[in-house]
């Protein structure tokens, strides 16, 4: 190793050659043999993402979504804080969604897969399953059925263990471990489904028993050929729902029973959504 | 870098897009969580899921090209950083030497992503033991791709005092290398 003790003087190393390791990857083909190492460190700090750098997305995603994703040109006329609608309604999503896996596994998946379900549910098998999207999926006039997150594949996902067939559960956690990035990853992200509390949480938007979902060890098996998720969907803009409370500031939130509107704000009815016939005990077709 | 297309796909983000902002995610959050690995550790994670949540409010608003971009996004973490500070009642300094070059872990897997990964490790490790304004610095004009004007205008220096400091965190960086007969 060269001899360092002359490292004391400030200018031991020539400032363009510093400037030049600042300002971009290439390195200079004189640079001092001193400061290779310094030229590491900075390529290591410029280093591709490692997968770790990479595991937020999901939840970065479904943020999105309930911010920006829907978005519809009257969006800039809204109020600017958005509040985030996840927890809000994270009750009728659940609702929604679990009527979605419902459906399928009563043996309308065939309807679904032909992409002939009515709008909402089509919308929603559509996000859950990969099931192809209804014809008016994109019109923007549409009442919307409220995307659900990715979070909700871990809801369909207990669902589907406890009421559904091995194809479908593989189906289902399939699509979790892609949310998730990962089958190492999927406990944390359902974890996070519990208590996302980088949303704002609301008092009401705890559900009740909370549905396990832990994956056996087993689940993850090949899936049956007859099954072909399709690829994820562009994102087409949706009508944002109507009804917005507002936010409440994460240390001063306050539990309430049920949901409650700020007192100015009149919410308009909800969108109607009518899932399809309910089994009444699991067909034992997929 | 996204580069010669970010207009584009800052449009395309703002109208709802998720391709758009899945790629805007993928390339700023990394340096972020670079950046906030070395400036607040034992909360990097959470800060950066904090600004994420700001940006995504504001997001619909902002108006400016790549640099402006990132500058915005650095600028709203280290807000969120001070407040967790001031949160935490901590003091606000940061951790000298918080991973010890000695402990980082070798690596038991071989492949380059597992030594690219360490390397990076290995280099916020260093930039952890500068201190903490030659850090910032260094980072916000590595990591985070700012020019001199902008990372003076976020730290709330002179362009001149930046220049300095970022010169002198390297030739410390050197110091620390030669120590620790660090080849990555």
């Amino acid at each position: 190793m060269p001899n360092f003790r002359w490292l004391g003087r400030q200018d031991a190393f020539e400032d363009a050659a510093l400037a030049a390791l600042l300002s971009g990857p290439e390195v200079p083909e004189d640079l001092a043999s001193g400061l290779q190492p310094v030229a590491d460190v900075l390529a290591a700090l410029r280093a591709r993402p490692a997968g770790d750098e990479l595991a937020g997305e999901a939840l970065a995603m479904a943020e999105f979504r309930e911010r920006v994703g829907a978005s519809h040109p009257a969006r800039a006329t809204r109020p600017r804080r958005r509040p985030a609608l996840l927890t809000s309604l994270m009750s009728a999503k659940v609702a929604v969604a679990a009527a979605a896996v419902a459906i399928t596994i009563g043996g309308v998946a065939t309807a679904a897969y032909a992409g002939a379900l009515p709008g909402p549910a089509q919308s929603i098998a559509h996000d859950v399953i990969g099931a192809p999207a209804g014809h008016n999926h994109s019109s923007a006039s549409r009442p919307s059925a409220h995307r659900p997150d990715g979070h909700l594949l871990c809801y369909a996902y207990a669902y589907a263990k406890a009421h559904g067939t091995a194809a479908q559960q593989a189906a289902i956690y399939k699509k979790l471990v892609k949310a998730a990035g990962g089958a190492s990853k999927v406990a944390a992200y359902c974890a996070a489904a519990r208590r996302p509390h980088h949303f704002r949480p609301y008092g009401c938007m705890q559900p009740g028993p909370h549905p396990t979902w832990s994956p056996t060890p087993s689940a993850s098996p090949s899936p049956s050929p007859s099954f072909t998720p399709l690829p994820r969907p562009t994102c087409t803009p949706m009508p944002h729902p109507s009804f917005t409370p507002r936010p409440h500031r994460h240390r001063h939130h306050r539990r309430f029973g049920k949901h409650f509107p700020h007192p100015s704000f009149s919410p308009k009815p909800q969108p109607s959504f009518t899932p399809g016939p309910r089994p009444s005990a699991p067909s034992p077709q997929g | 870098m996204i580069g010669e297309g970010f207009p584009a796909v800052l449009t395309a983000a703002q109208e709802g897009s998720e391709a758009a902002f899945s790629q805007l995610w993928r390339d700023t959050n990394p340096p972020l969580l670079r950046y906030l690995r070395v400036i607040a550790p034992e909360a990097a994670e959470d800060i950066a899921s904090d600004t994420w949540v700001k940006v995504l409010r504001a997001l619909t608003g902002f108006r400016g090209d790549e640099q402006a971009w990132r500058a915005w996004v650095f600028t709203i973490s280290r807000r969120v950083v001070i407040d967790e500070r001031r949160r935490r009642s901590r003091k606000p300094a940061m951790r000298l030497g918080e991973v010890p070059l000695a402990s980082l872990p070798l690596a038991a897997d071989s492949g380059d992503e597992a030594m690219e990964r360490l390397s990076t490790k290995a280099a916020i490790a260093m930039l952890a033991e500068l201190p903490p304004l030659q850090a910032e610095v260094i980072l916000l004009r590595v990591v985070a791709g700012l020019d001199t004007d902008a990372v003076a205008r976020l730290v709330g220096r002179s362009p001149g005092a930046v220049r300095v400091a970022a010169h002198r965190g390297l030739r410390r960086l050197a110091e620390i290398a030669a120590e620790a007969g660090v080849t990555l």
